[in-house]
């Protein structure tokens, strides 16, 4: 009963999220692929927290790292921040619906939110501030989603179970 | 019958957890409205990633900063012995140049006296190091180890041995980020060395090359020109190396910078004198 109250999976993922934005934010030129990796499994992750372990918190968390992924990546605010509290809006309005999916049904959901998450904050930003929609940055971010997301969610539903 | 009325109440928990997340689109909304404006609690929110966040990220970094080092030095031990080959040729190269470089300084000084010129314009601020990187997926910025303290000020010219790197923004004390050439969103005023082509360009598409917004007069200019700052936004001083022209378009021409972008250790932040 001890080690359940002292073992609590959200830390986990709190820490998981945290170590992610860090290797996210710093671009080693010779390790770029690592960058690109890191930014798209804290994605998933932020999904995957806002479908299993859902908290109005987790709107705080979003807010947060919303604002430094702006900042820190695009110099000014709105891609991620909007992008991050509209998803868990939307995964608000829709999670009645989605309980009773299985586990696969809902692993596709999470990739679709992945998906969708990535393109509306490079879309976002090509139309404010002018970047670029890089279809090959963009196509490269889904490839690592497409390679990742399985042996991603293998491990979070393991550390679930712990 | 009477009716029977269900009122709803909400417990002060629900209250307090709706309050929260209404407060934060409130304040999202606040802050995208005012983002591209420079207003004081935006710059407060800009210094405080510039400096802490960075700082902390770092700490968390460390261990792939040694994994990317390593690597860097690897590759280096590997190329050593074509590297020293080519330094050696190189030497023999630069000994020739050397004595006809001397010459020249001496021919240059007293033609100098001769036209009473003054000489170069740039008065160095401070030459600053590379401590981090954002130019991989949105913005092209980087940011380097000077700031307000050093006498840094927004909008001064970054430059390297090889030519111009970027601007500087979003100063903070003691870091500053530096909005590279190769951002789409930073435009420069440019001219061909010959003085016959003004133009401003901008970051292109693939990250790599610079491609003109405006051209004064519509006149083009050829491939191979090299073009510098032409000082006339009165933001960069004149004459710092920008690249050379690879590719013409309809009503556009593609520069590549002479920076290589990938190995920018250090910046040097100048302004006119």
């Amino acid at each position: 009963m001890a080690s359940y109250r002292l073992y609590n999976p959200v830390i986990f993922y709190h820490l998981i999220l945290f170590f992610l934005f860090s290797i996210s934010i710093n671009y080693f030129i010779e390790l770029k692929y690592v960058n690109l990796v890191c930014y798209v499994i804290f994605h998933i992750t932020f999904v995957y927290l806002a479908f299993y372990y859902y908290n109005y918190l987790l709107f705080l968390t979003g807010f947060i790292y919303g604002i430094f992924f702006d900042l820190i990546l695009i110099n000014y605010i709105t891609p991620h921040l909007l992008t991050f509290l509209s998803l868990l809006l939307i995964i608000t309005l829709i999670k009645k619906n989605l309980i009773n999916l299985n586990p696969n049904k809902i692993s596709y959901i999470i990739f679709f939110f992945l998906f969708s998450s990535i393109f509306l904050e490079m879309i976002i930003a090509s139309i404010i501030f002018n970047y670029y929609f890089n279809f090959y940055n963009f196509l490269t971010l889904i490839f690592i989603g497409l390679i990742f997301f399985i042996p991603i969610i293998y491990f979070f539903s393991k550390l679930d179970n712990l | 019958m009477a009716k029977i009325f269900h009122v709803k109440t909400l417990s002060s928990s629900k209250l307090f957890k709706n309050i929260l997340v209404s407060f934060i689109f409130l304040l999202t909304f606040i802050l995208i409205y005012f983002s591209k404006t420079d207003y004081f609690f935006i710059n407060k929110l800009k210094t405080v990633s510039n400096t802490y966040i960075y700082s902390i990220t770092k700490i968390v970094s460390i261990p792939m900063n040694f994994v990317s080092n390593m690597s860097i030095q690897i590759k280096e031990f590997r190329n050593l012995k074509n590297q020293n080959n080519i330094l050696r040729e190189e030497i023999m190269r630069l000994k020739k140049w050397q004595t006809l470089a001397i010459q020249n300084s001496s021919e240059n000084k007293v033609l100098k006296k001769l036209l009473n010129a003054t000489d170069n314009n740039l008065e160095l601020i401070k030459t600053a190091a590379v401590i981090q990187r954002n130019d991989l997926l949105f913005a092209k910025i980087i940011n380097i180890n000077a700031g307000i303290k050093d006498g840094l000020r927004n909008q001064m010219a970054a430059i390297n041995h090889r030519g111009m790197v970027g601007r500087t923004i979003n100063l903070s004390k003691d870091h500053s980020k530096i909005l590279l050439i190769t951002d789409p969103n930073s435009s420069i005023s440019v001219k061909t060395v010959s003085n016959e082509i003004f133009a401003l360009i901008k970051g292109s598409e693939d990250g790599v090359h610079l491609v003109s917004s405006f051209i004064k007069n519509e006149k083009m200019p050829k491939i191979g020109d090299l073009i510098v700052t032409s000082g006339s936004a009165q933001i960069f001083p004149s004459d710092l190396l920008v690249g050379k022209i690879v590719k013409l378009s309809k009503n556009k021409f593609y520069v590549l910078p002479f920076v290589d972008f990938n190995n920018i250790e250090y910046v040097q932040i100048v302004k006119s004198k």
